[in-house]
């Protein structure tokens, strides 16, 4: 079906619907297509609020800037269920497919490219007619019915992965996890390289390709931030989301037409010209990989990679992946011994910073957290916050609760074996930038496992449950990440440390002012005063210092200790403006778990 | 795998609030205490956002302008960073705009304070997190200042003072980059494999007087695309021909070469390609944004040259054309009809 089409049979169905539950007049009900191109989203509501940072007031004036800021983010708000389904079906009744979502991806898609200004529906319509005739073109067409195609073949990759019990992602139902994979692995997948636009004429048009992916893949990122609970950095709706995500999809589009990355000595006229189209190894083709079963001919019982982590070997192979295979379908293919799983190959991709300054995925070190007193797994529910944040909370187990870090264990051949676990983490590469769900336990510097009862704990030879341990009793860890926000489990782990093991004294991560802090603060002041003699004994002598000095001082003070040391200071003048406070108050576990606060700067 | 998400609001609301107190004190003796007392927050978030609005004021740089309707402004600040501002009219008389700020590494500037000063008002607002500031204004004129008030004030406190630039913009010559290759075939975009353990994305983007040039390398030549970014959708929309770029660059064989780029809207914002030059390297003291028609009259002596070659190497002459028109009949519209004339006989 011509994209046209489907654009217009979405257009008019959600035209015709009208919004549940709208407010205003319900004489004039709104329907879904103006409620859709007119609504303010929640960030625009939370930057239209008066304040410094709402440059714009509620002032019936700027309504007319709103779509000039959110024009762009039309998509996003596309992805809400209710208006899929509506385009599902609208585009599902006009084409008779089978599978109506995948469709829907496709109109999504093309959508995103639109800007639809608020206005009567009439106009709307017509805008959408205009902006079609201008992407009207075959190269076009093509590109975006490349994108269904594409997106039905991850269709049917995925629904033969259904049964593959290794997949962790729970609670999200199979068509959505297609939804979210789909839109950016078909846009990013299909737009370049079905429009047929030799590389030599890609500059301009490759960055609308590019608009495109990065439109959809926000899109897709944002339904699986509200299905995860998890905001992911940056954050939605910023440019440097947009950068980053822009930064992706044109490394896999040129990926993607490069071809498979097994093609490294290729000639140079076929690297800068030719278009290099599929690879020429058979076990590279999309159409040979079957997501969790056993590979054919493999001795050992291998199997193909399974699905969520395969982007990269959908991308190896590109929209018309699997022509060669086609040619002989009868003739199965060799795996060649030397192949890199793909998951282990998305992965290193994803845990690499492509120059961008974004966040980056890691797979690492879980630490769970278990109930020491009735043994039990904590259990999280998620609750709505303000301004439609989840946030996480520990649900009670038992009476008396009291939250560890443990590993789990696993029963191998009448043995019992920590297993550790292993998750994605979303960690910025900025320590500005906070990380999201997770924080490391890095500040705390190197923890231990010990293998008689899986506890973490910061001391090298004791064990907070089974007291000394003997020597290779203790597994040292160097870094781990904990569920966010840091809480009983948290404040436990910190306190496991013995006087000789703490070797985060006087980092400002234990907001602390110790007499270690106060030595660096001495120091500090004496650089930067080297006339005045004064005896900085106390968090308040500091502060007493501090507080006069002038802007100037202050930078150069700032140079000198950098954030820590402005951190300090501020602690200082909490103590020395807080009579009843000690720094040893400071210092208990339980004023930094009320804090919530992670050392990455998270918080609920 | 769940979690919380990482709050902004805190840590945003904080930076604001200490990127406003930055710009209103005088920054004599009392600084911190008076920042303790006007910036509340436990002292981890506090310090954070105190050094965030240090080290924004620092990124920022100051540059003062006026903005009216229709404007685009491309300003450096002291510092080297970059500030697109945009304006529209708005309803009921006012005047909507959008100003962007980017530092010398086009990184967003968060938490930069702005001088807004109009007619009949003045505040301070900061720039959010993606280095934006929206405004909508009573009144036909907006002037815009960045940055430290008083060191703009001793310059004269005029409402457009000579364009501040960092020390070394103008004369800074910038390598446009090549993947070396002995027989020249090359395709930025779409190899990094014969270079990998060198290249990196950013390097085929180049940032100078506020414009990013995004090159490629290719057998037929050497393309460049002229994109500025920090326009809103709306203003591009409308400015299709109204804007162009200028600036100089080295051939390989060393000649010198004067460039005109008129912007037309994309996804971007607002940009331009030439196709098929043989550059090497680029003026960064001479890029210049300005209106078309104003930049095409002071052309002077070079008018023939640089018209000529522009369209010759343009990619599309919509916005050529739509400048054509635009212009009066006089010296620089025949010229610009005899290149576009001629480029139209080029297969």
């Amino acid at each position: 079906m011509r994209w046209s089409e489907v654009m217009n049979k979405v257009a008019a169905s959600l035209a015709a619907r009208q919004l549940p539950d709208a407010e205003g007049d319900p004489d004039n009900p709104v329907s879904m297509l103006t409620a859709l191109t007119g609504s303010i989203p929640p960030g625009l509501r939370r930057r239209l609020r008066l304040g410094p940072l709402g440059p714009l007031s509620q002032n019936k004036a700027n309504n007319d800037v709103e779509p000039l800021i959110y024009q762009n983010e039309f998509p996003v708000r596309l992805l809400a269920v209710g208006i899929v389904d509506v385009a599902a079906q609208a585009v599902s009744g006009a084409s008779g497919q089978e599978c109506p979502r995948v469709t829907a991806i496709t109109a999504i898609a093309a959508l995103s490219t639109l800007r639809l200004d608020p206005g009567e529906e009439g106009a709307t319509l017509l805008h959408v007619h205009r902006r079609m005739r201008a992407f009207g073109s075959a190269e076009w067409t093509a590109a975006l019915d490349a994108l269904a195609r594409r997106t039905a073949e991850l269709d049917e990759l995925l629904a033969a992965a259904a049964g593959d019990r290794r997949q962790g992602w729970h609670r999200v139902a199979l068509a959505d996890r297609i939804l979210g994979e789909a839109v950016a692995a078909a846009v990013v997948g299909g737009a370049a390289q079905a429009s047929g636009v030799p590389p030599r004429e890609w500059l301009f048009p490759f960055h609308l390709f590019c608009n495109l992916g990065v439109s959809a893949a926000g899109s897709a990122l944002s339904t699986v931030e509200r299905w995860l609970g998890i905001e992911f950095l940056p954050e939605p709706r910023t440019p440097a989301r947009a950068a980053s995500l822009a930064a992706l999809v044109a490394d896999e589009a040129s990926a993607l037409w490069r071809g498979c990355g097994c093609k490294a000595p290729a000639e140079d006229e076929e690297l800068g010209f030719a278009r290099r189209g599929p690879c020429r190894q058979d076990d590279h083709d999309l159409r040979v990989w079957r997501p969790g079963q056993h590979k054919p001919g493999s001795r050992s019982g291998a199997r193909y990679a399974s699905t969520l982590w395969g982007w990269q070997r959908r991308w190896l192979g590109g929209a018309d992946a699997g022509r060669a295979a086609a040619a002989r379908p009868a003739v199965r293919p060799k795996l060649r011994s030397n192949d890199v799983a793909a998951s282990v190959l998305a992965r290193r991709w994803l845990s690499s910073d492509r120059g961008f300054g974004g966040p980056v995925l890691r797979y690492d070190r879980i630490l769970p957290e278990f109930c020491h007193s009735c043994g039990s797994k904590v259990h999280l529910v998620s609750v709505a916050g303000p301004g439609g944040r989840t946030l996480v909370q520990r649900a009670a187990c038992c009476g008396q609760q009291h939250l560890v870090y443990r590993s789990e264990f696993i029963e191998r051949d009448g043995r019992r074996l920590l297993r550790p676990k292993l998750g994605i983490v979303v960690a910025s590469q900025s320590q500005e930038g906070g990380n999201a769900g997770y924080s490391s336990t890095e500040p705390l510097g190197p923890i231990w496992l010990c293998r008689q009862c899986g506890r973490y704990s910061r001391a090298a030879g004791h064990c907070p449950e089974c007291g000394p341990g003997r020597e290779r009793a203790h597994e040292r860890v160097h870094h781990g990440w904990v569920l966010l926000p840091l809480a009983a489990a948290w404040a436990d782990l910190k306190a496991t440390a013995g006087p000789a093991d703490d070797d985060t004294a006087g980092t400002a991560a234990d907001d602390v002012v110790g007499e270690t802090d106060l030595a660096f603060l001495a120091d500090v002041c004496s650089q930067l005063l080297p006339r005045e003699q004064r005896q900085l004994g106390t968090p308040a002598d500091v502060w007493a210092l501090a507080k006069g000095w002038s802007t100037a001082e202050m930078n150069a003070f700032r140079s000198l200790a950098g954030l820590r040391g402005l951190e300090l200071l501020f602690h200082c003048r909490q103590i020395a403006e807080a009579p009843h406070l000690t720094a040893g108050a400071l210092k208990s576990p339980m004023a930094e778990v009320e804090r919530c606060d992670g050392p990455g700067g998270e918080r609920t | 795998m769940r979690g919380v998400s990482a709050s902004p609001e805190v840590t945003e609301v904080l930076l604001a609030e200490a990127a406003v107190f930055l710009a209103r004190d005088r920054g004599s003796d009392g600084f911190l205490d008076r920042f303790a007392e006007a910036v509340t927050g436990d002292p981890r978030t506090a310090s954070l956002a105190l050094d965030r609005a240090l080290a924004a004021r620092a990124r920022a740089g100051y540059v003062a302008f006026s903005l009216e309707p229709g404007d685009l402004r491309v300003q450096n600040t002291s510092s080297g960073a970059s500030l697109t501002a945009c304006a529209l009219p708005g309803r009921a008389g006012c005047v909507a705009a959008a100003v962007r700020l980017v530092d010398v590494s086009r990184r967003p500037v968060a938490g930069a304070a702005m001088e807004v000063r109009t007619e009949s008002e003045e505040r301070v607002v900061v720039t959010d997190l993606g280095g934006w500031v929206h405004l909508s204004e009573p009144g036909q004129t907006l002037y815009i200042s960045l940055g430290q008030l008083d060191a703009v004030g001793e310059a004269g406190g005029r409402a457009d003072p000579e364009p501040a630039r960092s020390a070394t913009a103008g004369a800074r010559v910038i390598p446009l980059p090549r993947i070396p290759r002995p027989d020249g075939l090359e395709l930025a975009a779409a190899h990094e494999e014969a270079v990998r353990a060198a290249d990196e994305p950013a390097r085929w983007r180049v940032a100078a007087g506020g414009v990013d040039f995004l090159c490629l390398a290719r057998k037929g030549g050497y393309d460049l695309t002229v994109v500025l970014t920090g326009v809103t959708a709306d203003f591009a929309d409308g400015a299709l021909g109204e804007y162009a770029v200028r600036f100089q660059t080295w051939g390989r064989n060393g000649r010198e070469h004067r460039w005109m780029v008129p912007l037309a809207p994309s996804p971007l914002g607002l940009a331009g390609s030439l196709y098929s030059t043989d550059e090497d390297r680029l003026d960064a003291g001479s890029v210049e944004v300005g209106v078309a028609e104003q930049l095409i009259a002071t052309l002077g002596d070079h008018l023939d040259e640089v018209v000529s070659r522009s369209v010759r190497h343009s990619d599309a002459l919509t916005a050529w054309d739509v400048l054509c028109q635009r212009l009066r009949p006089d010296r620089p519209r025949a010229v610009l009809e005899a290149a576009l004339a001629e480029r139209a006989n080029i297969p």
